[in-house]
């Protein structure tokens, strides 16, 4: 670690005196240094600010305003420089109209029951360029209303949810450049998309909650939060395609364990086997996730996972042939980076996850590791990561990112993010 | 054993009666200290402290909501955590259900996602404390098999006779959820209100006493507990429950208690 980013951590202590806040705004001031086991020094080293305001107007009118502010001298957007960035994640009202909840303005709206893995997350993106071991300042929102509906007064055990997004939200993802066919460069960070037109979204839900289990359905118009790459004869850039879903989620509860289920089907406007009928881009698939969750005594906990990915029209890029040995070389090698960064190089694909976490009786340690992998391919990342409370609300946490396994394979290429890491976190 | 755990709020109709002639058995009496502690809903604001056998302390801040459900005899219960900041937004939904077993839902703000808590957990630590979930239920007595011991001194209460009550689980789901195999309670006579209850754990280890005091008689003629203490015996931890502020009268909406609330309001 770099002696000044360590430096700050004994400052959270301080800053904690001066976090006395009243109940409807919390967050968290972090600071935090990942260093590369690769050889590429520091990857991220900075401090966040991470805030939420719920200022409740009436008994009515709600709201939620949530910024994120992060100040680092090395990022991996700037590897090089100082750089800032700030963000408004959520900013909306909510009132009730003829019994309908409407909420409005920036959301953030996670669906899905699994752990990590959500196949019916339609609405949401992820930031996975920040390194961050809190999911929350990864979650991207969109501009929209979110409408949910739960009938006899908010009491049945149905409930309908409608979402509307008037501009789909973007995915920043890690890029391993080995897999950027080489002499060319490709658009990382495409520009936000206008609002309405063309880049819309509709989501359907509906849930339903019963004595030891619930469940729901959904479906979504939209498009694929992911970028992939497209050669257009002059660039290359990332295309959001329109993506059409149905889906489904489920949790029952057992006596020594909890059952969740998740399940979606995409369908591409490229076709069932993907742009160009080769799979030069991600093709429709059926993706799953089914894992228990259960308590060992009172202080160990697992999360188990099975994850299921299945292509039916899946079509090998690399028959592709192009108007010249250059083009062809060029597209071949974006459909073999997307197949890799997207996770379809098999008609099928098994993965799994694990998580496990022990806490100490006092509350004062917390360990956890957790693991993806998949069996096709034999890549992986491992997680492990040891938390102390230091004081009532600073944390200090030190971890590892290992990916392993063959860097042809989507787990093993991001071999050069793998990192240590260090960060104290202050809660207010 | 849910029982004496009626914890959070005790409360009797039957406190002004104090010419008990007729010779009750334990079920009875226990079905007369449950009605003496139903309220039909209420809220209130909670501090839950625990000390650790080496003197460590800690201390959490909850919004409490309780209410009958339809059939009478259940409770549907949200909490909602204020302080410490780890946990500020932080919500826990309690369904009782009438067959089979409760369902307990936790949400979790900083994913913004509810998340479902197995059976057996229940009988697991409410948040660090010496508490389980189920202490933190109302106890019914057609779960338990009752036996009256006998009529003596109630215990920390000199001036008072109470009866003393041995508990059992009557099925298996009520000894899963509970973590207990067998109880002691201390029934005040005069008011039916519960003052102790010891409880042991599955293997017919002494593990936990529990004991009621400030205690209110409110307005509907009911009565209320504001602090209760519970003592593990195994570990040395000791915590309290410390309630202020009741509400009693302002109505509860019923979807309060619902998946689709339990977010609302939270961070």
């Amino acid at each position: 670690m770099r002696s000044r980013s360590l430096a700050l951590l004994y400052f959270l202590p301080l800053f904690s005196v001066y976090a006395d806040v009243p109940d409807w705004i919390s967050g968290r001031a972090s600071l935090d240094d990942y260093e590369s086991i690769s050889g590429r020094g520091t990857l991220q080293s900075g401090f966040t600010l991470f805030g939420t305001a719920r200022p409740k107007f009436s008994e009515k009118l709600d709201s939620k305003l949530m910024l994120r502010g992060s100040a680092y001298r090395k990022s991996l957007d700037k590897p090089d420089d100082f750089s800032i960035r700030g963000e408004v994640k959520e900013a909306w009202v909510e009132y009730p109209i003829f019994g309908i909840r409407v909420r409005a303005g920036q959301i953030i709206t996670p669906w899905g029951r699994s752990d990590a893995v959500n196949p019916t997350d339609y609405l949401t993106a992820k930031d996975y360029t920040t390194l961050s071991i809190h999911d929350d300042i990864r979650r991207i929102g969109a501009p929209g209303i979110l409408s949910t509906f739960t009938p006899n007064e908010g009491t049945s055990p149905l409930e309908f949810s409608f979402a509307w997004n008037a501009r789909y939200a973007q995915s920043k993802m890690l890029i391993p450049a080995s897999q950027i066919p080489t002499g060319i460069s490709v658009e990382t960070d495409p520009r936000t998309p206008l609002l309405f037109t063309d880049n819309e979204e509709f989501a359907l839900k509906v849930s339903y909650l019963a004595s030891g289990w619930d469940a729901s359905l959904s479906a979504f118009d939209g498009r694929n939060h992911f970028g992939q790459f497209v050669w257009d004869g002059s660039r290359v850039g990332l295309q959001f395609y329109r993506t059409r879903a149905i889906g489904g989620d489920f949790s029952v509860t057992f006596d020594d364990f909890v059952l969740r289920g998740e399940s979606a089907y995409f369908f591409y406007e490229t076709g069932s086997s993907g742009l160009g009928g080769l799979s030069l881009t991600e093709p429709n698939h059926w993706d799953s996730v089914l894992g228990i969750e259960r308590g060992i005594g009172a202080r160990f906990r697992i999360i188990a996972q099975a994850l299921f990915r299945f292509h039916p029209d899946l079509k090998d890029s690399q028959a592709y042939v192009g108007s010249s040995v250059a083009e062809t070389a060029i597209v071949r090698g974006l459909g073999r980076a997307n197949a890799i960064i997207q996770n379809y190089q098999n008609r099928s694909r098994l993965g799994a996850t694990l998580l496990g976490s022990y806490e100490s009786e006092d509350e004062k340690w917390r360990a956890e590791f957790s693991m993806i992998g998949n069996f096709v391919g034999g890549d992986y990342v491992l997680r492990p990561k040891l938390e102390h409370k230091i004081m009532d609300s600073v944390r200090l946490t030190a971890g590892l990112d290992y990916y392993g396994g063959p860097e042809d394979q989507p787990l093993g290429a991001l071999s050069a993010y793998r990192s240590v890491y260090l960060e104290g976190a202050m809660t207010f | 054993m849910k029982f004496l755990l009626s914890i959070l709020f005790s409360i009797s109709v039957f406190a002004a009666d104090p010419k008990q002639d007729v010779k009750l058995n334990g079920k009875e009496i226990m079905q007369k200290s449950e009605e003496a502690t139903r309220l039909s809903q209420f809220t209130a604001k909670a501090v839950l402290k625990s000390t650790k056998k080496t003197g460590e302390e800690k201390s959490k801040s909850f919004q409490f909501w309780r209410k009958l459900k339809a059939d009478g005899a259940r409770y549907q219960s949200l909490t909602r955590f204020s302080a410490p900041a780890e946990v500020k937004g932080e919500a826990i939904l309690f369904l009782e259900n009438e067959t089979g077993a409760n369902d307990i839902l936790l949400y979790l703000p900083a994913y913004q996602k509810t998340r479902r808590i197995e059976r057996t957990q229940q009988s697991s630590s409410f948040m660090g404390s010496d508490f389980s979930y189920s202490d933190l239920t109302i106890p019914h007595a057609n779960d338990y098999k009752y036996i009256l011991n006998k009529e003596e001194v109630c215990p920390g209460a000199p001036s008072k006779i109470c009866f003393r009550i041995e508990g059992e689980p009557a099925t298996d789901i009520v000894r899963d959820q509970t973590g207990y195999s067998k109880m002691t309670i201390w029934v005040k006579k005069e008011s039916f209100t519960s003052v102790r209850v010891e409880n042991y754990d599955l293997t017919g280890a002494f593990l936990k006493s529990i004991n009621f005091s400030e205690e209110e008689k409110l307005s509907g003629g009911k009565w209320f507990h504001k602090k209760i203490e519970v003592e593990n015996k195994k570990d040395g931890g000791k915590t309290i429950l410390q309630f202020s502020e009741l509400k009693t009268e302002e109505k509860i909406p019923d979807s309060l208690f619902t998946q689709q609330a339990l977010g609302k309001g939270s961070r």
